[in-house]
């Protein structure tokens, strides 16, 4: 749900990467973060332990321009992914405007991937949210390790519906901004829709 | 004097010195069946018919079968089944493998797969040797099917609905009553250009295909998995008409090892498939009982493997001093309450899944690092 604010003539979207456990989204972020003009970005918040384990969210604005005279504003938040921490995902995923599926391609991840898939197909669900009319992108991410599963395997098991999905290597940012503009894309489609 | 096979219904010419009174034990080269053949009642060129034909067992088609018929005036009337031994009393079957605690049928495999397309495919493929083929789209079916039919092979989908082919494989190759089950595992994990690697975990399987080489490699791989279960190949219907036997002093020596006249022919003896009509039929609430349990444990591994992502060094240094459970023990604790609190009580009353995933995930880490078990 976008907050539009009139008197400042913005656009506040909320996009939310979500994934298993350590399967790339806080590289995401970090890789926007890291190539995103800085007059266009506001300051990553970012609530990580040493061991990499994102306690609550990481948040990123992102300024992309203006559509008709409004300024749009992406706020880019990921999730805890371990299994343990089901109700800061469901916080984090109040008032989303579009999600990032980020799966781990490592075929040891798989059952993980499958798992955290349909527990946001719960956490939208009991949220009023349809997965399936939500923007939404896949991506299968750590393309560059060994022992991972064809994309082929992957779209059958989290993706059926066949929506859009990019391969990507988040450490070296294949795929990640195509992933973020498809996802930009079909947010900023649903808005004029709206309007 | 000829015999013909009751289970492929193929003629053999048969020295009748050779034949001891009350009869002397043949092995089929065709299909590998072992019958007992008896000198006719009366003497002349009357053939000797067959004792045995396993219910289950494909049948040359009727005009085959009657073809291969012997005139009915020199047809003598089947012996009693007393006269049978059952083909698992035969000192071969019992040296070549220990028998599996099912009777597995070798006539038929087993594919599961969502696809209709690949069904029809590796059917058409499987049909075209021999096998009879039972089909199933989804992984609950597929369990039901192979508990009632126990195929000796079972060709599964990774990514089957509601229960993976890899869980099934697991599951399968773990329990001794059906560890000997063969399985081809549908996978297309291994990207034939840009990740193309050796798999490196099988979850138990003994091969896998990936989709687009069904055609051109599936037959190849069932017929080494059938001879490495050392048994008949599917059972097809004879085209020859006159396979000759082997020098008739040979067969009494030779009823311990198998006949041995057409070595390429001569599999060893199938698996009774009498045994299978009188297996039990899979209880009607195994289905969702299963699903449910797969489901348990697919969630404690999750568990634990979110465990050991966020505790590698932890984890390693508790497998290596033996004392994973003391030293993960606030994270196990925590991961033991969110599955009991995902898990329906009645599943987890059926049995402590978490313990015995943990258990696994052990053994499986210290392979891994090269503890041993």
């Amino acid at each position: 749900m976008s907050f539009i604010n009139y008197s400042s003539r913005e656009i506040n979207v909320k996009l939310v990467y979500y994934g298993p456990g350590l399967c790339g989204k806080t590289t995401n972020l970090h890789y926007i973060y890291k190539k995103t003009n800085p007059e266009a970005k506001g300051k990553m918040i970012s609530l990580a332990t040493e061991t990499e384990r994102t306690l609550f969210f990481d948040f990123l604005p992102l300024a992309l321009g203006e559509i008709r005279g409004f300024k749009t504003r992406f706020h880019l938040y990921t999730v805890p992914g371990q299994v343990f921490y089901d109700a800061s995902r469901k916080l984090i995923l109040k008032g989303v405007d579009g999600v990032v599926f980020v799966a781990d391609s490592q075929v040891e991840r798989m059952e993980a991937n499958v798992e955290s898939m349909d527990n946001l197909r719960v956490n939208l669900a009991e949220q009023g949210y349809d997965m399936d009319k939500i923007p939404f992108v896949v991506q299968y991410n750590k393309r560059d390790l060994p022992n991972v599963a064809v994309v082929s395997e992957m779209e059958k098991l989290l993706n059926p519906r066949r929506l859009p999905s990019y391969e990507a290597v988040a450490t070296t940012g294949v795929g990640v901004f195509d992933t973020l503009k498809n996802l930009a894309k079909q947010v900023l489609f649903e808005l004029k829709k709206g309007r | 004097m000829i015999v013909s096979c009751g289970q492929c219904g193929v003629r053999l010419k048969v020295d009748d010195s050779k034949i001891k009174e009350g009869g002397t034990r043949l092995k089929c080269p065709k299909c590998g069946n072992i019958f007992l053949a008896e000198k006719p009642a009366e003497a002349g060129n009357a053939e000797q018919p067959l004792q045995k034909t396993p219910p289950e067992s494909p049948r040359p088609s009727p005009a085959e079968s009657d073809a291969q018929k012997p005139p009915e005036t020199a047809f003598t009337p089947p012996s009693p089944p007393a006269q049978l031994k059952p083909v698992e009393a035969a000192p071969q079957a019992k040296v070549s493998r220990p028998a599996p605690k099912w009777g597995l049928d070798r006539s038929k495999i087993l594919v599961a797969h969502d696809g209709e397309s690949v069904l029809g495919l590796v059917e058409s493929i499987l049909t075209n040797e021999g096998y009879q083929v039972i089909k199933e789209t989804e992984g609950i079916a597929a369990v039901v099917s192979i508990e009632r039919e126990k195929p000796f092979l079972c060709i599964l989908d990774v990514a089957l609905p509601r229960i993976y082919g890899f869980e099934i494989c697991d599951r399968l190759k773990n329990s001794p009553e059906s560890s000997d089950i063969k399985i081809i595992l549908i996978a297309s994990i291994y990207d034939k250009t840009r990740y193309k690697r050796e798999p490196v975990s099988l979850y138990g399987a003994d091969d896998y295909i990936e989709k687009h080489h069904i055609q051109d490699s599936l037959a190849q791989k069932v017929k080494r998995l059938t001879a490495e279960t050392g048994g008949a190949p599917a059972v097809r219907p004879p085209r020859e008409q006159d396979i000759r036997m082997p020098a008739p002093e040979d067969i009494p020596l030779r009823q311990e090892q198998g006949l041995r006249m057409r070595k390429d022919e001569m599999p060893e003896p199938a698996a009774p498939s009498v045994t299978i009509s009188a297996e039990k039929r899979a209880e009607p609430g195994l289905a969702a009982d299963s699903q449910q349990v797969e489901a348990a444990r697919r969630f404690a591994r999750i568990i634990l493997s979110d465990i050991a992502l966020y505790n590698q060094s932890a984890v390693e240094e508790g497998i290596r001093a033996g004392n994973f459970e003391e030293a993960l023990a606030a994270e196990l604790k925590e991961g033991r309450e969110l599955y009991n609190g995902r898990v329906s009580r009645e599943v987890i009353e059926s049995g402590d899944y978490f313990a015995d995933e943990t258990t696994k995930f052990i053994e499986k880490k210290r392979q891994t690092m090269g503890l041993g078990i």
